[in-house]
């Protein structure tokens, strides 16, 4: 079971930087040595496999796990030991795998909305390059990259709201998607 | 912080609790914290938060750490697994609390092949009983709530279903060990006897049964308990039938109502309005972009393209395939006398089909939450009344909750599932949690509903931590005799109030005035 892992002691208090629900939780760049990244793409998902894609050909995913409809591999393929799980993904795979790694003592690095509404993508992350309210299907690619750079270290920590152009939404788009980071395995200082 | 409590009071506590379960496993921080919120309230935000969280491994621990409870008054929120979304999730009563984290008690302490069950700790999820007996080859099925994550004793206790044949789990529950607020244990049933080997096996003993005054409540913590389960049958028949109109729902329920009552339908049998079947499959957005419900036009479209009806009947029959197609002859002679139905025994790539199938013969999954996609946002209650499964019963009452849904603006999504002679009415009330107007509509939606539920003498049979105090008010028999039942057991058995405060609208003597 997950949670045989144990937890890190909290008694000290405030040892964690500030963590809110939402958008932009956990503004601390990751762990400074290099840790493996790997993604989680939810197969029924154009962008999310797009997203995924992106990653892998960056030569910066050293695993790619990929949840089917059931979403059972949720609950089964998380625990990687040392690492970052990152994804693009719909609100339910999001909030399943917040809990799930919550619970095993991960930490929320980044947590970001994409929502398709009137016809564009609109945007809220932290520091977009203006490149991702220019791409309108191929957004996601354009996060993915962003979110390495993010996860690098070098991104801003405003909140930011862009809009797409106008654009379709793919017939297997949920529409409304979560990005998403969390460090896995490390113990906290 | 608890309500009444200072900050070195409870620092104080906090080092005794530490001093029992272990450093490791005290939580006051915000991250480990933020695992204990519901994720899908209907709440603004920063309400319903604890302040700590204290996981215990075993019952000897439970015990040590009722009496720090009791010894400065802290008021404590018990759970299992916590996954109880739609309904709260983890989330306790009120801010404040601290939270009584079980998940660490998660063995599965005995599965027995002859008789049938098995016997589990409060962490024990549907997932992990279901590896655990295909490791062990057994022959025995689960029946697991919609999402498999939950916990096989956390649902039963609070009154939760699933689609096989033992789909009643309160009702497939057999035996408890429960520790009271004073640390007392105690085992009901044949438990009570030294030495029983059926304590698993049936729910008789001499004197009163206790074991439903510990579900849906706040009257001890319960540590252990047996949960019976059916042997895989040798042939299994899953179908969906379709119907075409709103209004066939009455001559459905009038059908299939002696067919349960006569268990020749032996499994919960589920009515799935049309939003909540193609939810699995498509969003609103891909088909209506407007506020409000959507219009019935494109209601007919998305039947059209989904092969779906209005209504979607889900059933299984099991058993010795000689036994199968004689009942199947009277399942189909009633079920599909209704005009327009139409009979699927397979359908291809449908995620729907799929999840439910996988559900009917007791495979957890964890595909329902992709309904949630349907609005997006992920917010969600479910409103639940319960009542006979009567055809003009179910009409009447989906009729008069649409029109509150369409009123408030929301599309009605729901499904009703019968069992040997309930009903229970599920609907699920969902929103964007971004968007706070809409939010605030759920809720408002939410309490308009048990009202008028109430005084068309349906009650709910669960709810939101949100509701409990509402929906306990509507009780009302005998100037709320029930309630006050419940409020002298706790009087008697929580003196101190520690236990739940405001579990299911009981409260300890010392809160009942602010509730």
């Amino acid at each position: 079971m997950a949670w045989d892992v144990s937890r890190r002691t909290v008694m000290s208090g405030g040892a964690v930087g500030a963590v809110v629900a939402g958008l932009g939780i956990g503004r601390r760049a990751f762990a400074k040595r290099p840790l493996k990244t790997i993604v989680i793409e939810e197969a029924e998902v154009p962008e999310s496999r797009l997203f995924a894609e992106t990653f892998v050909n960056s030569g910066r995913a050293a695993r790619v796990i990929r949840i089917d409809r059931t979403l059972n591999g949720l609950l089964h393929e998380l625990a990687i030991g040392e690492g970052v799980l990152v994804g693009l993904t719909s609100d339910p795979v999001a909030m399943i795998a917040e809990q799930v790694l919550l619970a095993d003592g991960a930490r929320p690095l980044l947590q970001w909305a994409h929502h398709y509404r009137k016809m564009r993508w609109e945007h809220r992350t932290d520091g977009a390059p203006a490149l991702l309210a220019r791409a309108s299907t191929g957004w996601p690619t354009v996060l993915a990259n962003h979110m390495q750079d993010a996860l690098g270290g070098n991104r801003r920590s405003a909140e930011l709201r862009c809009q797409s152009g106008h654009c379709g939404l793919d017939g297997k788009s949920p529409g409304m998607l979560v990005s998403w980071a969390f460090e896995v395995g490390v113990q906290q200082s | 912080m608890p309500q009444g409590v200072d900050a070195a009071t409870f620092r104080k506590a906090l080092d005794e609790l530490a001093r029992i379960v272990g450093n490791d496993w005290v939580f006051v921080d915000e991250l480990p914290l933020s695992a204990y919120r519901d994720a899908y309230s209907p709440l603004a935000d920063g309400e319903m938060l604890p302040s700590a969280a204290v996981a215990p491994a075993n019952m000897e621990q439970i015990q040590e750490a009722l009496k720090v409870f009791n010894a400065y008054k802290l008021p404590i929120w018990t759970f299992g697994n916590g996954r109880n979304f739609a309904y709260g999730g983890p989330a306790p009563r009120q801010s404040g609390y601290v939270m009584f984290d079980l998940k660490r008690m998660n063995r599965i302490l005995e599965v027995n092949e002859k008789y049938g069950y098995a016997l589990v700790e409060p962490g024990v999820s549907y997932f992990q009983l279901y590896r655990h007996l295909r490791q062990i080859g057994s022959k025995l099925w689960i029946d697991p709530a919609a999402p498999g994550w939950g916990g096989v004793m956390g649902n039963a206790l609070e009154h939760g279903a699933g689609y096989t044949p033992y789909g009643d789990h309160f009702v497939m529950q057999c035996g408890m060990e429960v520790v009271l607020a004073d640390g007392q244990v105690v085992r009901t049933g044949q438990g009570a006897i030294e030495g029983s080997q059926h304590w698993q096996s049936t729910k008789h003993a001499a004197g009163p049964h206790f074991d439903g005054m510990f579900t849906q409540s706040n009257f001890g913590v319960v540590t252990k308990m047996g949960i019976w389960l059916m042997p895989e049958p040798p042939g299994y028949k899953p179908f969906m039938i379709t119907y075409e109109r709103e209004e066939d729902l009455a001559a459905i329920f009038d059908a299939v109502k002696p067919l349960k009552v006569n268990q020749v339908i032996p499994n919960a049998a589920v009515a799935v309005d049309l939003l909540w079947e193609v939810s699995a499959k498509t969003t609103r957005r891909h088909y209506f972009d407007g506020k409000g419900p959507i219009p019935d036009s494109i209601r007919k479209k998305i039947a059209s393209d989904h092969g779906l009806g209005m209504w979607n009947f889900y059933a299984a029959l099991y058993g010795p395939p000689p036994i199968i197609e004689n009942n199947w002859k009277l399942v189909e002679e009633a079920m599909m006398s209704i005009p327009g139905a139409k009979l699927h025994l397979n359908r291809d790539n449908d995620p729907a089909w799929d999840y439910r199938v996988r559900l009917m013969r007791g495979e957890p999954n964890m595909t329902e939450f992709s309904i949630m996609n349907w609005i997006g946002g992920g917010g969600h209650i479910n409103f639940s009344p319960i009542s006979a499964p009567d055809g003009k019963e179910a009409l009447s009452q989906y009729n008069l909750i649409k029109q509150r849904c369409h009123d408030f603006g929301f599309d009605y999504i729901g499904e009703f599932l019968v069992g040997w002679r309930d009903m229970h009415h599920i609907l699920m009330i969902m929103y964007d949690r971004a968007d706070e107007a809409m939010r605030k509509s759920a809720y408002d939606l939410f309490g308009k509903l048990v009202d008028e539920a109430a005084d068309a003498g349906f009650g709910e049979y669960r709810t939101h931590l949100a509701f409990m105090d509402q929906i306990a008010k509507t009780y009302k028999h005998n100037d709320g005799a029930l309630w006050d039942l419940h409020h002298r057991l706790k009087d008697a058995l929580d003196p101190n109030g520690i236990l739940s405060p405001g579990k299911q609208g009981i409260w300890p003597q010392a809160m009942r005035n602010q509730a």
